[in-house]
């Protein structure tokens, strides 16, 4: 005890990284399987998409980028994955990101987008829109004011879904995904501003925030992380990476917990022998 | 002419912007100057100061990657440049080398305004480096966060300070000036990271404490007034939740009512 | 000269903000035209403003690799990996063409991640080191953090289904009540600010300094 002690007290990083490591690699490798229960903020969003009728529109915004998409990519796949089952219901994906058009062409790519719909009829992909809040504010005032053509250069005007698609008004729901404040500018903008209703897919340091957005009812629902996708890939019966990270991700709390009760124990341990 | 769903919001609006400019106009006018109370963080700054000059070693300063025309966290920013105005002022004085790390391209020339400032005034303006005190590393987060932490380990820095608006770089500037053995002092009002800055940094200015801490250090009378108005609007919050929660309490949604209009 | 300019920057500003603001609150066709121009303006400033981000790192590092600075090699390869970037995107048409992809996999990927992933070890770390319940309050964070974490992974429930019921009553009854009060704050500061700047009272933002 005395050795793994002194052990932590000189190397305890390399210890914690190694330990760490371990905790996230071995579970990848060999699945353990624990179940996946479903909180209520994934159900407020599962049930609004379930709720969603033929010529109903779904904007999805997203700032994902290369580091935060390991949290927030899956929840993406999977809430359009259940947006394209839905016969009728209309897809906007747009940007306000640098790298939102990549992992949207992606995700479009992944669950055969082009393939099992039509664009402009079904699906439009807008693209990433440079301006923060501005680019939001724009988008749920006067679409056709702020854009003229799509991601790929075609104009609005000839997308046929587009015709009676202009303003927030015109939306049922939002979704964003995303890490950043950029979740603020959809609340600012298309809910306060015009009642729309808004969902989020946040990283799990964002969820706080939005909780309390979600407690007021100013929201429907937050998938939160990698369980939140997790939970939704379970909802959709379609598993995926978020569903296999699971299990890394408890054994990682773990270790996390072990690691506080352990320094604590050391803590008052050394406390105690200096009364 | 008003919008259904907004008139509360405009009131409001209207009622908390004339408070705050009353007492801006009072404040810039120098006919009522609020008195902000010395916060123990300035100790800090000055403490952590103290120590690299010690040590012989430098001091760096990140105002953090926001810019000052982000919705959220301009106020942060702006509160950061005004505690670089100081943290320069007392690394000239006390002979320390000091290095600020930008990543947004805007705060840039007024970053390098604002010390280039602080050196003249201390009668040391040959001491301040043009692109070497003040640091353009990248606008990009990661870009940022690996040039900052790369600058901790080369320059061995014994002070650093992160004010301004931090994002999920935050821990990784902090344990790694942990890891180097500087003595930090940070500060922020985003909530998400303020628990890595607590865990991680030997003082941290908590939400609001870095906007006092700022104005307190300020000559600016401006900004003592913009802290005491916001307090005032912050009661007037606080009331506003107390009665509506006893009314409520007892089934009288008139507060939540009047809010909701 | 300076002076005079800026004086009418926040003259504009002023403005500006005012049709904004009265704009969300007031229903006229007039003042929602204006304010939607405005609007669109702001985006086009923004494209703008990504230019700045490269204009500037294109400035410093050529700077640094024209004087020799110490690490110039690493300005080189960050130039480099910058025209391959831009030369990609703009000879294919697309960010998401195959060939950009292929660079923005093996480059941007595995870098962004992993710098972000480095969070989880420091945090491990971090933790072991600082959170010592030093005192009573620190020992009622720890244990809510406790509860917490139970709440977020999946075998807090497997160990024992009360672990994650009291996390999510901390989670509901403290967490999401002290955001609240936070957020007011954010929101009442950000108001400030905002009412500063349209005043002219701040500085900053109109390229000033103390």
């Amino acid at each position: 005890m005395m050795a793994f002690r002194d052990i932590l007290r000189r190397n305890y990083k390399q210890v914690i990284y190694l330990a760490l490591f371990l905790s996230l690699a071995v579970p990848l490798i060999y699945p353990i399987g624990l179940p996946v229960p479903i909180q209520r903020t994934t159900m407020g969003v599962y049930n609004k998409i379930e709720g969603l009728k033929p010529g109903d529109v779904a904007v999805v915004g997203s700032n994902i980028g290369a580091a935060i998409y390991a949290e927030v990519y899956p929840q993406y796949i999977a809430i359009l994955e259940h947006l394209f089952r839905k016969d009728g219901v209309k897809v906007i994906l747009v940007g306000h990101g640098q790298e939102a058009p990549i992992w949207a062409e992606r995700a479009l790519g992944e669950i055969n987008a082009y393939g099992r719909k039509t664009y402009g009829v079904d699906f439009v992909h807008l693209g990433y829109i440079a301006g923060e809040e501005a680019a939001v504010a724009g988008l749920c005032r006067d679409i056709r004011a702020l854009l003229k053509v799509d991601y790929k250069g075609r104009a609005l005007a000839d997308l046929p879904m587009m015709k009676n698609i202009n303003t927030a008004k015109d939306f049922t729901i939002v979704l964003d995904f995303t890490a950043s404040a950029d979740s603020q500018y959809w609340l600012n903008q298309a809910y306060a501003a015009y009642g729309t209703a808004v969902g989020f897919g946040l990283t799990a340091i964002k969820v706080p925030d939005a909780y309390a957005y979600y407690t007021a009812g100013q929201i429907f629902g937050i998938l939160e992380s990698l369980s939140g996708a997790a939970q939704y890939e379970v909802l959709i019966r379609r598993p995926g990476m978020a569903a296999k990270g699971m299990d890394a991700q408890s054994l990682a709390h773990l270790l996390y917990v072990a690691l506080l009760v352990l320094c604590n124990a050391f803590f008052i341990r050394e406390w105690r022998g200096k009364k | 002419m008003l919008i259904a769903g907004k008139v509360s919001w405009a009131l409001m609006t209207l009622g908390f912007s004339l408070i705050m400019l009353a007492i801006l106009y009072l404040a810039s006018r120098k006919i009522y100057i609020p008195q902000i109370r010395e916060h123990p963080g300035v100790h800090a700054i000055s403490e952590a100061v103290g120590r690299a000059a010690e040590m012989g070693r430098p001091v760096s300063f990140s105002p953090g990657t926001s810019s000052l025309y982000d919705t959220k966290y301009a106020g942060d920013t702006a509160a950061a440049l005004t505690l670089l105005s100081y943290v320069a002022k007392e690394a000239v004085k006390s002979g320390s080398k000091l290095i600020v790390g930008i990543a947004p391209p805007t705060v840039l020339p007024v970053a390098q305004a604002i010390v280039r400032t602080a050196y003249s005034l201390e009668g040391k303006a040959e001491e301040y480096v043009e692109g070497d005190t003040v640091r353009f590393y990248s606008p990009d987060q990661w870009g940022f966060t690996s040039s900052y932490i790369g600058m901790m380990h080369r320059e061995r820095v014994a002070a650093n300070f992160l004010f301004g608006g931090h994002a999920a770089e935050a821990l990784i500037l902090a344990e790694t000036g942990a890891t180097v053995g500087a003595m930090q002092v940070a500060g922020s009002t985003n909530v998400y990271q303020l628990p890595m800055f607590v865990v991680a940094c030997d003082y941290t200015l908590i939400g609001e404490d870095q906007l006092a801490a700022a104005a307190y250090l300020s000559p600016d009378p401006a900004q003592k007034g913009t802290v005491f108005g916001q307090d005032i609007a912050k009661i007037i919050c606080v009331g506003l939740i107390v009665i509506g929660a006893l009314l409520s309490t007892a089934g009288i949604k008139i507060v939540y009512q009047l809010l909701a209009s | 000269m300076a002076g005079v300019w800026r004086r009418i920057a926040s003259a504009i500003l002023l403005i500006a903000s005012l049709v904004i603001l009265f704009d969300f609150a007031l229903r006229n066709p007039t003042l929602q035209s204006v304010a939607t121009d405005l609007n669109n303006w702001a985006v086009v400033v923004g494209a703008f403003a990504l230019g700045i981000g490269a204009y500037s790192l294109i400035l410093r590092h050529g700077r640094m690799i024209s004087k020799r600075s110490p690490l110039w090699p690493y300005s080189l390869l960050l130039l480099g990996t910058m025209l391959a970037f831009i030369v990609t995107g703009l000879a294919t048409g697309s960010i998401t063409s195959p060939q950009y992809n292929w660079i923005y996999t093996a480059i941007i990927m595995p870098i962004s991640s992993s710098l972000y992933g480095m969070n989880a070890f420091f945090i491990a770390s971090a933790s072991y080191r600082a959170f010592k319940a030093k005192s009573w309050e620190a020992l009622v964070l720890l244990v809510a953090a406790i509860f917490l974490m139970f709440k977020n992974a999946p075998i807090g429930g497997v160990i024992s289904p009360i672990l994650p019921q009291i996390g999510g009553i901390i989670w509901d009854f403290a967490a999401a009540t002290g955001m609240r009060a936070l957020l007011i704050g954010i929101g009442i500061g950000t108001l400030a600010l905002g009412l500063r700047v349209i005043v002219g009272q701040e500085k900053t933002p109109l390229g000033g300094a103390e």
